[in-house]
């Protein structure tokens, strides 16, 4: 711990001018494509990408991608009957794979909005599971998914890359999973490259 | 130096802990219609005074996949609305399945309190559809309330407003709610 604060004193410099390059990018609307890892296929497919889109903004787009065995899947329908009330389910297998499957005979909420709801819970966005009417991606979201890909450090999102922000990324240290905060290099996982890109976003005070 | 690596390491304890909340919050990764009490009731075929007298994992084979469900059965203490005969019976009990077990979880959906060594099962008043779906609670989960010493509660994590929680109470309110309709 000591050694990284060393490390992280050294590269405070660095650290300022990163961050206010990484600042001045997303001023500048930078373009920035984020990899959310999911899986799906045919009519879920086309259903999670439009509900992606709907969240994009500000030149953040999104990408499907696969990362292995884990990725979570989504699907639209499943062979056993939903309750009646409910949009979606998600089923965890005891490999730990999440499958999420869309109810498409559902007549309680509208498809569309479901799918934003499932999108938004997939970018790391706090999504209650009661949805009692249309859920549009708002420009509340916008400004937290951009604040969170563009000045990733930032993860309490209170303007400021400190302390409380290295204990949220300790606290994920190791996890594997989509929208984990932390994993600031948006490849699925909370690892020692995020510390290390934490050490050149942290300013030093 | 030693004063920050302490505040760094106590911010990480309660970022841990609230890790945990929040993991335990995403783990109901269901996407839910909220119901009234007065629209749970409503949209019953069944609302039943239970008591659980066992729970045991079915595996099941619907198309290409076999699935694990819970299966409980049930004491009926009193009938508050439909009748508990149109339930599927086992031993002449009337029964509840729940998709999900050892190998499968249904991510939000309820697990009912059943008998373990001298504990016995668990109180409820259920909302009930009469078909065959994942969970047959009305709302998924909203339609479970636990009884206990006397009160209903809500089921973990669902915020229905109750009114008086008196068990009796809310049992003449099901019976007037239902007859309302």
């Amino acid at each position: 711990m000591r050694a990284m604060f060393q490390t992280m004193l050294r590269r405070s410099s660095t650290s300022l001018l990163a961050s206010t390059l990484l600042t001045a990018l997303a001023l500048l609307g930078a373009a920035r494509a984020a990899d959310v890892p999911a899986l799906a296929s045919g009519e879920a497919e086309k259903a999670l990408r439009a509900a992606l889109k709907s969240f994009e903004g500000g030149g953040l787009s999104f990408v499907l991608r696969s990362q292995g065995v884990s990725t979570p899947l989504f699907t639209l329908g499943g062979g056993v009957p939903f309750n009646p009330d409910s949009g979606s389910r998600t089923l965890t297998r005891k490999s730990g794979v999440r499958e999420t499957q869309v109810n498409a005979a559902g007549r309680a909420l509208p498809l569309p909005d479901v799918w934003r709801s499932e999108a938004a819970r997939l970018l790391g966005l706090e999504e209650p599971i009661f949805l009692s009417g249309p859920r549009p991606a708002t420009e509340a979201d916008r400004k937290a998914l951009k604040s969170r890909f563009f000045t990733g450090a930032d993860l309490n999102g209170d303007g400021k890359i400190d302390l409380t922000d290295l204990g949220i990324l300790a606290s994920n240290y190791g996890k594997v999973g989509p929208g984990l905060r932390g994993d600031l290099n948006g490849d699925g996982k909370v690892d020692a490259a995020d510390i290390k890109l934490f050490e050149e976003l942290y300013k030093f005070e | 130096m030693n004063a920050l690596e302490s505040r760094l390491k106590t911010l990480a304890r309660a970022a841990v802990s609230l890790s945990l909340l929040s993991l335990s919050f995403a783990a109901q990764a269901t996407t839910l219609v909220p119901l009234t009490l007065s629209q749970q009731i409503k949209k019953a075929d069944l609302v039943l005074y239970v008591r659980i007298l066992g729970v045991v994992q079915e595996n099941r084979t619907l198309g290409k996949e076999t699935l694990p469900w819970q299966v409980y059965t049930l004491e009926v203490l009193e009938s508050l609305v439909g009748d508990a005969s149109a339930l599927p019976q086992k031993d002449g009990k009337p029964t509840l399945s729940v998709l999900g077990g050892a190998d499968l979880t249904l991510e939000g959906a309820p697990a009912l309190k059943a008998p373990l060594n001298k504990d016995p099962g668990g109180e409820y008043i259920l909302m009930l559809y009469k078909g065959s779906f994942d969970s047959p609670f009305v709302g998924f989960n909203q339609g479970v309330y636990p009884a206990v010493s006397g009160k209903v509660q809500n089921y973990p994590g669902n915020r229905t407003e109750l009114g008086d929680t008196d068990l009796k109470v809310f049992k003449n309110k099901v019976i007037v709610l239902w007859g309302s309709q």
